[in-house]
């Protein structure tokens, strides 16, 4: 374990020191972010300012959904997101995936943190700030807050577990990073209640393939409209999608050519 | 013009060889028909008789037609030329006798190509879908629709052509082209019509060309806009095509003095 934190440290070091050399970038960076809040506010202000509730979320409940969509999507921006769904295909097209795979450390380890995005950590501290600021001014009792950060935890698994698969199938037939932005665009689905949707889409986004724990299955069980039953099933099914992805992702490496 | 149909041909082979990532750009494109109007209908719904000229058909027809301008006209030559920039890749163009903005514009128009074939049967499929949930009849096309998609096609080709050329100062382009994309859908009218965002963003678009790639367009096919506003909307187009086209060549010049291969 030491020895993970260890390499984890030194690659943190390394993508500090690469992501330093573009300084506009990280100007461009901030820029980015705060339009997406811009982004955020805008469209909720246009939706309350016309009807007082949608699905369960009022304007006051509403910034619970953004920010905790916002915190997931800085938490896997950290980690696993780019690693897997944009560099992956970067790295076995011009041939330095074998690099990676000759290091004594878990590929899976290794393929998914290999860079540590800078530019989200300063905006995952504010996010975090601003939601316990929020959960404490709305008296959210503590077991729901637990209960809350249990399904963060699930969700962050399944999100991860998703992604991974998605990056396996590059050692079958590369696939472009369009799929890391279609991926990225359905998660962003959680930044307005997904309750608004026909039947069919609920349950495959709650359900069958869970993308709603981006924002909205936590949001909802801060508001009290995700059960503790329904809690369990979110741990159980990111246990099993979990260790079914890691599967998954041993078997679709046995199929890596190493031909760049 | 032969040598420049012959670079057509060859990048609509390339195209070919890679239908699965058209296929996921598609998905990505018609991703927002499957959320958005079941949004804002609920919205419309519960205020009877609209607001500001929207009601529950018209944010139907907007989205569709949406879709249809995603896939097929707009272009995005941002992540393709950044990265032949940066990874030095450019050097094989800029020796050829040929416009190198010619010859994104044609790599552009030859994944559009592909994306017709792709595109309408699922297109279709997905209307019939949401029609199972949103009574809407399909909206009468007028002929205004053809010249303003038409002209919002160069609008945005060339809004994300410029930003790809940021590469040639800030090299790794990245954070751009995510700043292009958040900015060009909130202040294009992607997530919402503009008439129903927040006061200070409608006078922010107003002076940005994505209003008039997006929202213009999107206006005119779903609801009804008076005269003068259509003619101040092709106006608009117009200027901005020829400043977006004179300011790309610009930076192109400039950026090439500041070229220097790095990537080779």
């Amino acid at each position: 374990m030491r020895h993970y934190l260890k390499v984890l440290l030194i690659l943190a070091k390394l993508n500090f020191i690469h992501q330093s050399a573009y300084r506009p970038s990280f100007f461009f960076a901030v820029v980015g972010k705060i339009l997406r809040i811009v982004l955020f506010i805008a469209f909720t202000d246009a939706i309350f300012r016309n009807v007082p509730e949608v699905a369960g979320f009022t304007r006051e409940r509403i910034p619970l959904l953004i920010l905790t969509l916002m915190l997931m999507e800085f938490m896997m921006g950290i980690g696993f997101h780019r690693n897997l769904l944009y560099y992956v295909y970067e790295w076995i097209r011009q041939g330095t995936y074998d690099y990676m795979l000759v290091r004594p450390l878990n590929p899976i380890f290794l393929t998914s943190s290999r860079v540590i995005d800078f530019f989200e950590i300063i905006p995952l501290v504010a996010t975090l700030g601003a939601l316990v600021w929020y959960i404490v001014v709305l008296h959210v009792p503590f077991f729901v807050v637990l209960g809350y950060i249990v399904i963060l935890c699930a969700g962050y698994f399944i999100l991860f577990a998703i992604a991974l698969m998605l990056s396996a199938l590059n050692f079958r037939t590369l696939v472009s990073t369009g799929l890391g932005r279609l991926y990225e665009s359905i998660g962003r689905l959680n930044r307005f209640p997904l309750d608004v949707l026909p039947k069919f889409w609920r349950v495959a986004l709650f359900y069958v393939v869970p993308i709603a724990v981006a924002g909205n299955i936590p949001a909802k069980f801060l508001i009290g409209t995700w059960s503790w039953a329904q809690l369990l099933y979110i741990v159980a099914f990111a246990v099993l999608i979990f260790a079914v992805a890691v599967k998954f992702w041993y078997f679709a490496l046995k199929h890596y050519q190493s031909v760049a | 013009m032969k040598k420049y149909w012959t670079i057509f041909r060859i990048e609509l082979q390339n195209t070919m060889a890679y239908k699965g990532a058209g296929v996921v750009w598609m998905l990505f494109d018609l991703l927002w028909m499957f959320a958005f109007p079941f949004i804002w209908y609920v919205v419309l719904n519960a205020r009877e008789g609209g607001i500001n000229g929207w009601d529950a058909t018209a944010i139907v027809h907007y989205y569709v037609f949406m879709a249809f301008l995603n896939n097929l006209i707009f272009m995005h030559p941002e992540v393709h030329t950044s990265n032949e920039i940066y990874e030095g890749r450019l050097t094989n163009y800029i020796v050829r006798p040929v416009s190198y903005l010619m010859f994104t514009f044609l790599h552009e128009v030859a994944w559009k190509v592909v994306r017709i074939v792709l595109f309408f049967p699922v297109f279709v499929g997905i209307v019939l879908a949401i029609r199972q949930f949103i009574p809407f009849e399909l909206p009468q096309l007028n002929w205004q629709v053809i010249p303003a998609s038409l002209l919002a096609a160069p609008i945005f080709f060339l809004t994300a052509f410029i930003i790809a050329l940021t590469s040639f100062w800030l090299e790794d382009s990245k954070v751009t082209k995510n700043l292009f994309w958040i900015s060009s859908g909130l202040l294009g009218g992607q997530f919402a019509p503009l008439d129903l965002m927040p006061d200070f963003l409608q006078k922010v678009a107003a002076y940005l060309p994505f209003k008039y790639a997006m929202y213009f367009p999107l206006s005119v096919l779903s609801r009804a806009i008076s005269t003068p506003e259509m003619i101040r909307g092709f106006l608009g187009q117009i200027i901005w095509v020829a400043v977006l086209l004179l300011f790309a060549v610009f930076v192109w010049r400039r950026g090439l003095r500041v070229y220097n291969a790095i990537g080779r």
